[in-house]
């Protein structure tokens, strides 16, 4: 499976030492005794004579050489045949952004960021395609560079005897390896001596420093996750050490390299799955996993947009904006206690009998208020209305309309979001569904939708998942009847691998959820694309698929998924596009 | 602006402060146009169409003509500068064979100012729209070498399937926070002040300056040079998004502090000054579906005013504002909506009601966008108006019927004169990538093709 090969004399140079002092030369890999040729315009080639500064590390064996050939550490080769995911320079979200930049300085992050707001895309903001510099950007990462280095910055001392020319060196070479995540090359170590020695014409030692780290904090080597790798065979590539423990640290902690893991890298012990399986479970025990790991549940739950999410008053006066700080509170704190104070599965997340409330809240849930204001407290829910996530007010308000429930989005998000479905675009012109009458509940009004021979191919697969949810209205509280009617929760599921048949109510289709393959296998999925930036390719999805099945057995704990994703050779190799 | 104040500035600069703080607000760049005032091309696009037609009346024997006494009551008074167009149409749009996503609306948005068909990748292949390709060719004569900008974008689908800028494939998206427009456009700048035209250059200032510029420029030069090389070695699918960031950092370049200017004195139009922005809402988050969104009429206007006035200034030639989002899933209480945009567009037909918000919707939007129209026709240029060196192109991406088959569009001003103004264009039919390649050569540019050059027939004449 797992051959290796001679890593490049760029890398085993960078391996060595940071402050390396290698030849700028030409470091193809097609020199490496096993003779793997490189294409040409491939990320292994050097692009242009021995000056290029193309910087080692990441992708990048552009210049430098002068390691010994076939000595050093090595890194895998892809297995042949396999299908990887793309080579992709991934830009860092607002939020891993603004954790990179609070680690790099060691202080709190500038309360009032500039940043424009990352879009979602299929409930996430981490995707790869979505995710570029324009110009407003551009200048938001300046001006923000340039206030964090001169609010947050502390110059290092410099004493004697050393220089201040030496003092600088080595802060180029320390902040800059953490900035980029991998250590400098010669040229680079060297470009940024120059600028501290060009800017101190202008200012003092301390005014040379922060011109560096206020060049630094908006690099690309900075701004983009690369995962380049280096060529492996034919297009695929293997990422380098510094790739992978990148890709961990921001899959686990939405944050920068840690220095243990920097020097994973440096000794070259990220190259195997078991030694990546180990670097990721040290990360996933770090108090920053918590809030990286509630992110991708959210984004799972689709409720990544609750803070602008808004109801008409006229029908739910009782949604106010501390109901709604409380439903995102509620949703937070139950998900960290499914992960990290109960077992961590998916069937925990669908069926666990508790949440937990404060004083705003527990009059939708109808239980006790805890008396203590806003503090939540832990509460054991009314057993026939409430299990898991799925009856969650979070949950149900974000998936209904201002006004009412809604059997179509609902219904929508189980099989789209939930089992991981496409569905067709609805057509061009499509009848309405009357607005909420009087006499008529929500399920009767949807009637039209089985009813029309236009709409009943797409919507028989979509509305009876959504009736099912119809004991809850548009906030999420419970009800049993409507419009001075008993409501009917009966619903259905066609088109399933393991799910097809008739239901009642949330709970019951929770536990059909839980006992679901298609169901591990979707949120499987969504871990995938959530660690990789990007919808899973068509071929890949037998790969999670295969990621699925043994962590199904044990009810599929959402942070195994995740390890599991990361030893997958998917983690560790590309194929360059 | 005092000289002190220039030379806190450039202490805080030193200090490590922004580049953005000096005064590039005050930079000439407008000495080539005392002869020939500049042309210009804003693009405003507004979701949804309109409902031309009464409820219940037949397109094909009604027709589709635009009319001053209903959704454009409020350019009635400035028609004899409009230019209304008849008879064209979209068949780009629905060339659709990739994401089905981008079926209707999505197709519509992305083909809207680039012609291009939907065959291609999520990249959107090499799609440029014309805003962008003017831009390119001609943007490095103004500090920013376009503007996008707009109001509650975010709402619909996925966001390559709703974005109307691209430059090689990849979107733009348009920025909604006026704080931080204002801080781009207006570095420095913190109230309206308009400059003093009688300062004169200081040694010392000039000096600073000077520092300034250097460790600005060395920063960005660096920073150039490390995306230059991140090029070299990246796949084909970011180049673009590369390319992007360059672009940025080209804006930037130019927004340093140049050496031995003279501050002041150097504004494009009698009016140019930071426009008072107040205090709009700030969006903050996602936006999420059906949201009653009041704030956009606190906000709109005031995105429109920053607009304007980067034309006036002479900050952009080629400006693009995008009203909310295509398949706009907000409702809007302040206008008496209480159902979404989106559903408003498929059920106008079907209900009084349902055509009273909908049009009210439409109605008020081209009201807006009338009141930017007449800022530029009320700022004098030369011997006319800023109205008369531009395009505006006013342009939905597909029609109230929620299809492609007549494009809802027009052009306010005479952009030097090459548009006829007063008048409706029937078009016959022809496909808008004519139409989008008349404008980008009015603009200057010598095209002879654009988007899929298999929709395309040839310029069409608006002389």
């Amino acid at each position: 499976m797992r051959n290796s090969n001679p890593i490049l004399p760029i890398l085993s140079l960078l391996l060595a030492a940071a402050g390396c002092t290698g030849t700028a030369g030409d470091g193809r890999r097609g020199a490496s005794p096993n003779g793997a040729n490189v294409p040409p315009g491939t990320a292994a080639t050097s692009t242009g004579g021995g000056s290029s500064t193309i910087p080692g590390g990441p992708g990048s064996p552009g210049s430098g050489t002068g390691g010994a050939v076939g000595v050093g550490p090595t890194l895998p080769t892809a297995p042949s045949g396999a299908v990887f995911g793309p080579t992709l320079l991934r830009r860092l979200t607002n939020i891993e952004y603004r954790n990179t930049v609070q680690a790099l300085l060691n202080a709190p992050a500038l309360a009032t960021e500039p940043l424009q707001p990352d879009s979602l895309t299929n409930g996430y903001d981490n995707v790869s395609v979505s995710l570029t510099v324009p110009p407003s950007l551009c200048a938001q990462y300046a001006e923000l560079a340039a206030k964090q280095t001169l609010q947050a910055f502390n110059v290092p001392p410099c004493a004697a005897p050393s220089t201040e020319t030496e003092c600088a060196s080595t802060f180029i070479a320390s902040f800059g390896k953490r900035a980029f995540r991998r250590p400098l090359t010669p040229a680079e170590q060297k470009t940024y001596e120059g600028m501290y020695a060009d800017q101190r014409t202008r200012a003092d030692h301390a005014g040379g420093l922060r011109q560096i780290v206020q060049t630094m904090l908006q690099s690309p080597y900075l701004l983009y996750r690369f995962e380049l790798g280096l060529a492996s065979a034919g297009a695929q590539r293997t990422l380098t050490p510094y790739e992978v423990a990148t890709e961990l640290a921001y899959l686990f902690t939405a944050s920068t390299p840690d220095d243990e893991l920097l020097a994973a890298a440096d000794n070259n012990a990220l190259a195997t799955p078991a030694q990546i399986e180990q670097a990721g479970r040290r990360l996933l025990a770090l108090p920053a996993a918590k809030p990286a790991l509630r992110r991708f549940v959210q984004g799972f739950e689709d409720t990544l947009g609750l803070d602008m999410l808004s109801k008409d008053p006229a029908v739910y006066p009782s949604y106010t904006p501390e109901l709604r700080g409380a439903l995102q509170a509620e949703s937070a704190r139950f998900i960290d206690a499914v992960l990290w104070e109960g077992d961590g599965t998916y069937a925990s997340l669908l069926s666990a009998p508790f949440s937990f409330v404060n004083d705003t809240l527990a009059p939708l849930y109808g239980v006790a208020a805890p008396g203590l204001g806003e503090t939540l407290v832990k509460a054991t829910l009314p057993p026939t209305e409430r299990r898991g996530f799925l009856t969650q007010a979070a949950v149900l308000a974000a998936h209904s309309k201002p006004g009412e429930s809604s059997p179509v989005k609902r219904g929508k998000f189980i099989r789209v979001g939930l089992l991981c479905q496409d569905l067709p675009s609805p057509p061009a012109m499509v009848p309405q569904i009357q607005p909420p009458a009087p006499n008529l509940t929500t399920r009767e009004r949807f009637a039209a939708h089985s009813a029309d021979p236009a709409c009943s191919g797409c919507h028989t697969l979509i509305d009876p998942l959504g009736f099912g949810l119809e004991n809850y209205d548009g906030i999420g509280q419970f009800r049993t009847t409507e419009s001075g009617k008993p409501v009917d929760a009966s619903g259905s599921i066609t088109g399933t691998m393991d799910l097809d048949g008739s239901f009642t109510g949330a709970l019951e289709l929770a536990s059909k959820l839980t006992a679901s393959q298609e169901a591990k296998q979707c949120l499987t999925l969504k871990a995938y694309s959530w660690a990789f930036g990007r919808a899973a390719l068509a071929p890949e999805r037998a790969v999670v698929n295969k990621i699925a099945e043994p962590l199904g057995v044990t009810g599929l704990d959402i942070r195994e998924a995740l390890v599991a994703i990361a030893r997958s050779d998917n983690f560790q190799f590309r194929s360059f596009r | 602006m005092t000289r002190s104040l220039l030379k806190r500035r450039a202490l805080l600069q030193q200090l490590g402060a922004s580049a953005f703080l000096a005064a590039p607000v005050f930079r000439s760049v407008l000495a080539e146009a005392q002869a020939t005032a500049p042309l210009r091309l804003v693009v405003f696009h507004f979701p949804s169409g309109v409902s031309m037609l009464d409820r219940g009346a037949d397109y094909a024997v009604q027709g589709s003509t635009w009319s001053y006494d209903h959704v454009l009551a409020s350019l009635k008074d400035i028609q004899s500068d409009i230019l209304l167009f008849n008879n064209i149409t979209m068949p780009t749009a629905d060339v659709v064979t990739v994401l089905p996503e981008l079926e209707g609306h999505g197709g519509g948005v992305r083909t809207m100012l680039t012609s291009n068909t939907n065959q291609a990748e999520r990249s959107y292949g090499d799609a440029t729209s014309i805003d962008q390709m003017l831009a390119n060719a001609f943007g490095s004569r103004t500090k920013f070498g376009s503007l996008q900008l707009g109001v509650i974008t975010n709402t619909n689908g996925t966001s390559f399937a709703r974005r109307v800028v691209y430059n090689n494939g990849t979107y733009i998206e348009p920025v909604e926070n006026a704080q931080a427009t204002f801080a781009r456009l207006f570095p420095g700048a913190t109230v309206p002040t308009p400059p003093s035209p009688t300062m004169t250059p200081d040694p010392q200032a000039t000096a600073e300056l000077a520092a300034l510029h250097a460790t600005g420029k060395s920063r960005l030069d660096q920073l150039r040079a490390e995306l230059t090389a991140i090029k070299a070695i990246a796949g084909v699918d970011e180049q673009s998004k590369l390319d992007l960031h360059l672009t940025g950092l080209r804006e930037l370049e130019n927004s340093l502090p140049v050496i031995g200017s003279t501050p002041g004195a150097t504004f494009q139009g009698v009016t140019c000054a930071p426009p008072n922005i107040g205090n709009p809402p700030t969006p903050t988050g996602f936006v999420k579906l059906d949201n009653p969104v009041d704030y956009i009429q606190e906000l709109g206007p005031v995105m429109q005013e920053l607009m304007y006035q980067a034309i006036n200034c002479d900050l952009t030639r080629f400006a693009t504002f995008q009203w909310m989002s295509t398949g706009d899933n907000n409702i809007y209480p302040f206008l008496a909506v209480n159902q979404t945009h989106h559903t408003l567009e498929h059920g106008w037909r079907e209900d009084d009601n349902m055509k009273g918000m909908y049009d009210r919707i439409q109605n008020w939007l081209m009201l807006q966008i009338s009141t930017f129209i007449k800022r530029l026709k009320a700022t004098p240029e030369g011997n006319g108006s800023m109205l008369d060196n531009t395009a505006v192109l006013v342009v939905s991406e597909m029609w109230g019927e929620h299809g492609h088959d007549e494009l809802i569009a027009l052009i306010a001003g005479k952009a030097g004169g090459a548009i006829r103004t007063g008048r409706t264009l029937d078009a016959g039919g022809r496909p808008h990538g004519d139409l989008l390649l008349s404008l980008v050569n009015i603009m200057g540019l010598n095209a002879t093709t654009l988007g899929d050059p298999k929709y395309l027939t040839g310029p069409l004449n608006l002389g």
